[in-house]
């Protein structure tokens, strides 16, 4: 499991909370299977309430249905992509740490050798 | 759209009941996970906003649910239609017909109501609102609200039984529509004629998007067209784009004032906006708006057909028109290789013709003439140069004027109005700048040549809008000469030579009187900046390296350019000249040479106005 970095001596903190990614990745995740449990429902009533269904309303309902379907699939499947990106977006905030890190440190790298060029010059 | 109504029917209605509980029960279950998504986005985005994510659209999943849960509550519409069709099911499943199911969800059950559910009730249906649409044209609209009230919404926005009560109702429709359209206040659509115009948006298209042959007839002739654009201005439902150019070619053939218009048509300045509606509905089609203006034809297209519909304007709207103008301004069609198509360049000199043909006497461009000029004011101000370069050649034995006398009258029209005339000097500016950098740099003074001719019409066209209006003149003179006349035949000769210089004198006086007051476009030509500002302006941006500023009176561009604005800025552009290496007045003496040959070529042309 990524974890980030904890924040060195001139960086930023990257405002993020894992927990909070975490739990928006779930309620994702269940509304992508609520959604697909619901489009098996309404298949399986649908076919039963066909079965003795004849005349003009059968026809028309049905064909209603297919773009209906073809709908809900098409929002779970986001759904699920986008509890993908909030867990992946854990992964993100430990790379903007650490390059804030990075950035931190070569500078108080060229800081340091100022300083140390700076002694030099004095003794 | 017909079926037979005996056609057997069947269906358990628990089953049907069963299906819309099944479907609200999980559709409940949905909400609630995407209450808690919601709640979980916005911790999100306050906890971790530096990390931010492309998270769907909560109608993504919104919509789908709305639609389903409509469906599952027409299904339990159906399942209460069988069981009011068929009081004692047996075993749990309702029999009937097709007809007996229809007819009980006509009635009760509206938002179930289409063509395909009520079949042949549908088709008995439209035949009885096409008779009474038949009927309104003799008894006005009394029986048309009833009429309508028969008739769902549902069904009524269904595109078939629309179809089918406009083929039934044929030419009819025209008188109904003259008589409610008279009955009602000029402009404001009653409620009947906003029903009829959306019974006509829905069914004035095939499945294709063709227009009916019950359209095509009502094209064809002068009621017909008529009522077709009191149908438009009465609805906002959109038509297939190719019933849309149909009906606008039918306004183009046979303009609004030609089918002898409509008082539901005239606004309150008098101005027919018949054919707005239809102009409105084409321009939301930027290649169709294009093809309307000039031609089918895209290699052969014509500029005459643009000009005449902009100088025909006249007392029309012309608000349908200016749309029309934008829209076309934005087709692609407009250019080939970065350069304007034929039908951009019929589209452009057309509009600057015809527009010059338009009467000059107005002194103000109000609304809502200036949306007109402002749309062509845009065609012309994407390409100044060709403007500009059309005022080299004549064509005056075709047209009649000049290329001159086109362009100045066009910006006569800009130069009327202050707004529109300050996005013309701003425009004209703004390419003066471009045009002498770039001479400057590649050596090319013909660009400037072009931006002097193109000022001298601007010149010329504000001198002309600054005259004032002395439409009187000629009556208050003839009434003069007419008064001399009936002295000198009463008094012989010498009264009547004296009285004709009083009366001439009183006359003059009388015609200052009532003249408008001279306008304001040159005080805003002179304020808008000056090719010399420009030209200098030009030279500091192109020779950054080879400028002084020490001793030119001024610290930098900035100071400059607010100099240049000021009441003595001709003083100060002339001292920073003077401050200038030879190598750099050379320049500015050379840029102001080709700007002068190409301002006096157009000045010395005779003015014809």
């Amino acid at each position: 499991m990524t974890t980030i970095p904890p924040a060195v001596d001139g960086a930023a903190v990257v405002v993020f909370d894992p927990a909070t990614a975490g739990a928006l990745a779930t309620a994702y995740d269940q509304l992508a299977r609520d959604l697909d449990q619901l489009r098996i429902v309404e298949s399986t009533t649908f076919d039963h309430a066909c079965e003795q269904w004849r005349g003009r309303t059968a026809v028309w309902a049905a064909r209603q249905r297919p773009d209906l379907v073809a709908h809900l699939q098409r929002a779970a499947r986001l759904c699920e992509e986008a509890a993908l990106a909030a867990r992946a977006a854990v992964g993100r905030a430990a790379e903007a740490q650490l390059a804030r890190n990075a950035a931190a440190t070569v500078v108080r790298q060229q800081a340091e050798a100022r300083a140390e060029l700076g002694q030099a010059r004095v003794t | 759209m017909s079926g037979v109504d005996s056609t057997a029917s069947s269906a358990r209605p628990e089953d049907l009941r069963g299906y819309h509980d099944d479907v609200l029960r999980r559709i409940g279950a949905v909400d609630r996970s995407l209450h808690q998504v919601e709640a979980a986005v916005a911790a999100y985005e306050a906890s971790c906003a530096e990390v931010p994510l492309a998270l769907p659209s909560p109608a993504a999943v919104t919509e789908p649910l709305g639609d389903l849960r409509a469906l599952a509550r027409r299904v339990a519409e159906v399942a209460e239609a069988f069981l009011l069709a068929d009081r004692s099911p047996t075993g749990g499943m309702a029999w009937s017909t097709d007809g007996a199911v229809a007819r009980v969800i006509l009635d009760r059950f509206p938002q179930l109501a289409n063509t395909t559910v009520l079949g042949a009730v549908a088709d008995e249906l439209a035949i009885e609102v096409a008779e009474g649409i038949e009927r309104a044209a003799t008894d006005g609209a009394s029986g048309l609200a009833d009429l309508r009230a028969s008739v769902p919404a549902r069904l009524a926005s269904d595109p078939v039984f629309a179809r089918a009560v406009m083929a039934r109702v044929d030419h009819r429709l025209a008188a109904t529509v003259d008589r409610l359209a008279l009955d009602a206040r000029p402009g404001y659509p009653s409620a009947d004629l906003r029903w009829l115009g959306s019974l006509f948006a829905r069914g004035a298209a095939g499945a294709d998007g063709r227009p009916t042959d019950a359209t095509r007839r009502l094209l064809g002739d002068a009621p017909g067209r008529t009522a077709v654009r009191i149908l438009r201005r009465s609805s906002r439902a959109h038509l297939p784009v190719l019933a849309v150019e149909a009906i606008a070619r039918a306004a183009l053939r046979h303009p609004s004032k030609e089918d002898r218009s409509h008082l539901f048509l005239i606004d309150e300045d008098g101005r027919d906006t018949g054919d707005d509606a239809i102009f409105l509905d084409a321009a939301e089609h930027p290649g169709l708006a294009l093809r309307l203006l000039t031609g089918r034809d895209p290699d052969r297209p014509s500029r005459p057909q643009v000009e005449r519909l902009v100088a025909d304007s006249a007392g029309e709207s012309q608000v349908g028109l200016a749309a029309l103008l934008r829209s076309a301004r934005r087709a692609p069609q407009r250019y080939v290789d970065g350069a304007l198509s034929r039908s951009g360049l019929a589209l452009q000199f057309g509009t600057v013709a015809g527009l010059a043909s338009l009467p000059q006497r107005r002194r103000r461009t109000s609304v809502p003439d200036r949306p007109l000029v402002l749309a062509a004011l845009s065609l012309v101000l994407d390409h100044p140069d060709l403007a500009a370069a059309d005022t080299r050649g004549s064509d005056a034995e075709v047209t009649g004027r000049t290329p001159v006398e086109d362009l100045t009258g066009f910006f006569e029209h800009a130069a009327r109005d202050k707004v529109t005339w300050a996005v013309a000097l701003e425009g004209a500016s703004r390419r003066r700048l471009a045009a002498t950098t770039k001479a400057i740099l590649d050596h090319d003074e013909d660009e400037l040549d072009l931006v002097g001719r193109f000022d001298a019409v601007v010149a010329r066209a504000a001198r002309r809008a600054d005259a004032p209006d002395r439409v009187l003149d000629p009556v208050i003179h003839a009434a003069a000469d007419a008064g001399a006349d009936r002295l000198e035949g009463r008094y012989g000769p010498l009264a009547g030579g004296a009285a004709a210089l009083v009366l001439q004198a009183g006359g003059d006086r009388l015609g200052d009187a009532v003249a408008e007051d001279p306008g304001t476009a040159q005080e805003q030509l002179e304020a808008g900046g000056s090719a010399e500002a420009d030209r200098i302006l030009a030279v500091v941006d192109a020779l950054p390296g080879e400028v002084v500023w020490r001793g030119s009176g001024v610290g930098g561009r900035a100071e400059l350019v607010a100099a240049a604005r000021d009441a003595d800025g001709h003083r100060v552009l002339l001292q920073w000249e003077r401050a200038q290496s030879p190598e750099v007045r050379k320049v500015l003496t050379n840029l102001e040479a080709a700007y002068r040959r190409g301002f006096e070529a157009v000045a010395r042309m005779p003015s014809g106005g």
